[in-house]
């Protein structure tokens, strides 16, 4: 597992993106959880990590209105809008696609991600 | 083979026929040819086009129509083989743009009587079908006439020709006639070409009205493009997942723009339109048909080669329309022949019948 950034360093619900080894990786603290995810949009390869996380949208009546669906909240790729499930990188549009997930584990105040093959 | 002829364009010998439908207050406003000195006595009633054909008197009207059921007959059912033919109008089509909303109502109301009684009534062997006008300016009129005309099991559709409240037909102000329309189990109609009459609150293209002819010929695509991409992102198919569309009067080469655009972009459009749930190229064969004209697609070329070859659905969506009685009107077989081999059936009829209520 490679050391990537201090725990302290990260704030609730917003990404820092990390080398780890040849790849960046975004690192995000969600809900008391670190997750650690590809900074590549599978759509056409944008440093997606570098969105914003907002709340996920989506229909207060039919067509009527939209509104922020509880507690849910999704990374919002910032070139062309894609949105990914936080902690599962699951686009929200089409389940089809999603963004490699990586393992993460805080280990004496440091974040380790493995990388994996 | 079965044949349906999507666009036979119907009018009337003289507008008195329709004027008889009125009611009498509005008979009366609207006059009568002859009544004051000079002849004069009515009022300008059906919104005319800037580009329209050439006429005997030089007045603006609208392209050419037939004027009774036994002429249709004979001149082009029977020699076309023609079994089902959905009467469009000519120069009604565009009643609804009129400026007057009220007087829109009314007019609308009186056409439909008189499609029903001078065509349908007159029409014994039952291959002609109507299509419902409605005042879209007035949309809960229009959602009324819907559902009383509708009731008619001889109208097939219900047509949406002048946009006379300067919106694309997916805008919420609509929702009355969609809404009536699904309930009736009629597609919606729509024909470009009413957003070119002087009434018209809305362009026939973008960047500013044409200038001649021979742009809006070029561009008759264009308000179908802006009418389908705002039935998608306003979610009106997924609402109404019964509901059809039919689109008519501008070919079928735009499609491939809008639906190239939507169905790329449709992931990063969720957060806004959440309804649009699926990508508008999965919606196209269950809920939408575009009316080719023979004149138009069938020389394409290898434009429509090249469409129809990226396209596939199209064979699911096209439906035949003849554009009777213009000069060039065409057989069904002239466009079939443009079109990929093992089309003919669908094209011919079975597309008009899975979306027209026949």
């Amino acid at each position: 597992m490679i050391d990537v950034v201090a725990r302290d360093e990260l704030r609730e619900g917003e990404f820092t993106v990390v080398r780890a080894g040849r790849r960046e990786v975004g690192i995000v603290l969600w809900r008391g959880e670190v997750h650690a995810l590809a900074n590549r949009c599978p759509h056409m390869g944008a440093p997606v990590c570098r969105g914003r996380v907002t709340p996920l949208v989506d229909e207060a009546l039919p067509r009527a209105a939209l509104r922020c669906a509880g507690d849910d909240a999704v990374l919002s790729c910032p070139w062309h809008g894609w949105e990914f499930r936080i902690d599962s990188g699951v686009a929200v549009a089409d389940s089809h696609y999603r963004l490699r997930r990586y393992r993460a584990e805080v280990r004496d105040g440091r974040v380790l991600v493995e990388l994996g093959g | 083979m079965s044949t349906i002829d999507c666009h036979v364009a119907h009018g009337w010998n003289a507008v008195e026929d329709v004027l008889e439908h009125l009611p009498r207050a509005w008979r009366e406003y609207v006059g009568r040819p002859g009544s004051l000195p000079g002849g004069r006595g009515l009022r300008p009633l059906v919104p005319g086009t800037p580009f329209a054909a050439l006429t005997a008197d030089g007045r603006r009207g609208a392209g050419a129509t037939v004027t009774d059921p036994e002429t249709l007959r004979r001149d082009w059912l029977d020699p076309q083989g023609i079994d089902v033919a959905l009467l469009t109008h000519g120069p009604a089509r565009h009643l609804a743009a009129l400026v007057n909303p009220r007087l829109s109502v009314a007019l609308v109301r009186a056409a439909n009587a008189w499609t029903q009684e001078r065509w349908l009534d007159a029409d014994p062997t039952g291959r002609m079908r109507g299509v419902i006008l409605v005042p879209e300016q007035v949309p809960t009129a229009a959602a009324e006439e819907i559902r009383r005309v509708g009731a008619d099991a001889r109208m097939a559709a219900v047509l949406l020709a002048g946009t006379g409240v300067g919106k694309p037909y997916g805008h919420p102000i609509y929702e009355p006639i969609h809404e009536a329309a699904a309930e009736m189990g009629l597609p919606l109609l729509i024909w470009t070409g009413g957003d070119a009459t002087q009434d018209a609150s809305t362009m026939p293209t973008a960047g500013g009205p044409p200038s001649t002819h021979a742009e809006l010929v070029a561009l008759g695509g264009q308000a179908l493009m802006s009418h389908f991409a705002s039935l998608v992102a306003m979610g009106t198919f997924e609402a109404h997942p019964d509901l059809r569309v039919v689109l008519a009067g501008g070919g079928m080469l735009w499609l491939s723009a809008v639906l190239w655009r939507l169905d790329v972009n449709h992931l990063s459009l969720r957060a806004e339109v959440p309804w649009m749930r699926r990508r508008p190229s999965e919606l196209l064969a269950e809920q939408v048909r575009i009316v080719a004209t023979p004149a138009g697609e069938a020389r394409g070329g290898p434009a429509v080669t090249a469409l129809c070859e990226a396209f596939g659905e199209l064979r699911d969506v096209l439906c035949f329309g003849s554009a009777f009685p213009d000069a060039d009107a065409s057989g069904c077989r002239e466009l079939t022949d443009a079109l990929p081999a093992g089309w003919e059936s669908a094209v011919r009829e079975g597309n008009a019948r899975s979306a027209l209520r026949l």
